[in-house]
């Protein structure tokens, strides 16, 4: 019986929605749209909070973009021991990205990366 | 695609930290949350000026905002030669920015603000007061910017990380006030219907 009903009421809320929908075509397909789109971000939030929780994630590498002022800073690295190694190379300190710095001064990103990344490791590893 | 964004913000400064932030209010596509976020990063690492930095974002902002609200301004014209229901319509649309229209502006610029360039243009067609829309937009401005040079300072060393949870993060609240908003006026319509018990 109380199946019957519930079918019943079932079939009613349905009807609601395709009048509803019939009727006001263009406010009801919004919302349904509107909704799938938060349910898209939310989503997409889940999987990166959960991506980048993981601190193998979070490990950055020294990468092109980088700046030596934002390599020291982001790796607790003294300037000075990047500016040592700066200089070593013959290279200027300047507020451009490193990719740049080697690019105009005739280095190979990858070389100066490297050497770069060994700095980090020889800071470290006296710590 | 991050990366390239982030390589543009130390090799045109701030520049490109005015020019992302003026064209963002106008709808243009750019990560203008990703740029200032890296702008704060390099801020942190004494690559550029906080200053400067905090300065020219929120003078690129509140431009922006004035050309946006200025074309919705010049199209209301349009709104008024409309009759009959479309005209009713407008009527309650201005009023709806007298009444809410100061903390509309205020939260799109920061809270929603994916929303900012449309409110900019319908607050203009509306025509809301200039004034309360530029007191309310510069202080919603100011907060965006400390928000996003801050959190590109503080978290220097996690950049990445910082947006691409920051731009879900919009996108759910944009998307969400959206939803409830047309959730609501859907609701009234199904109420009104004399049909519906």
């Amino acid at each position: 019986m109380w199946q019957r009903k519930m079918g019943f009421m079932w079939g009613n809320q349905m009807k609601r929605v395709v009048r509803t929908f019939k009727e006001h075509p263009f406010l009801t397909s919004s919302f349904v749209i509107a909704f799938a789109v938060t349910l898209f971000f939310v989503m997409r939030m889940v999987v990166f909070t959960v991506y980048w929780s993981d601190p193998a994630h979070r490990d950055q590498k020294v990468q092109n973009w980088m700046t030596p002022g934002y390599v020291s800073k982001s790796w607790d690295l003294p300037r000075e021991d990047i500016e040592a190694l700066f200089k070593s190379l013959n290279l200027p300190i300047e507020r451009k990205s490193i990719g740049r710095i080697a690019d105009e001064n005739g280095i190979s990103v990858d070389e100066l990366t490297r050497q770069i990344e060994a700095v980090i490791a020889a800071y470290r590893a006296n710590q | 695609m991050i990366d390239s964004v982030l390589e543009l913000v130390p090799k045109y400064g701030l520049y490109i930290v005015v020019m992302s932030t003026f064209l963002s209010c106008l709808a243009v596509p750019i990560p203008s949350s990703l740029i200032m976020l890296t702008a704060g990063a390099f801020v942190a690492s004494g690559d550029l000026s906080g200053f400067g930095a905090a300065t020219l974002a929120l003078v690129g902002a509140v431009v922006g905002d004035q050309v946006g609200y200025a074309i919705g301004r010049s199209a209301s014209g349009v709104l008024d030669r409309l009759r009959g229901k479309a005209a009713v319509m407008v009527s309650k649309a201005r009023n709806l920015t007298q009444t809410h229209g100061g903390i509309a502006v205020f939260s799109s610029r920061w809270l929603f603000s994916p929303l900012g360039p449309y409110m900019n243009l319908v607050t203009g067609a509306a025509q809301m007061n200039w004034f309360r829309f530029t007191i309310w937009g510069v202080a919603g401005e100011i907060v965006w910017v400390t928000i996003y040079l801050g959190a590109g300072y503080i978290f220097a060393s996690q950049i990445e990380a910082i947006a691409s949870i920051g731009s879900n993060i919009s996108g759910v609240l944009a998307a969400g006030i959206v939803t409830i908003g047309l959730g609501q006026w859907l609701r009234a319509v199904v109420k009104a219907d004399p049909r519906t018990k």
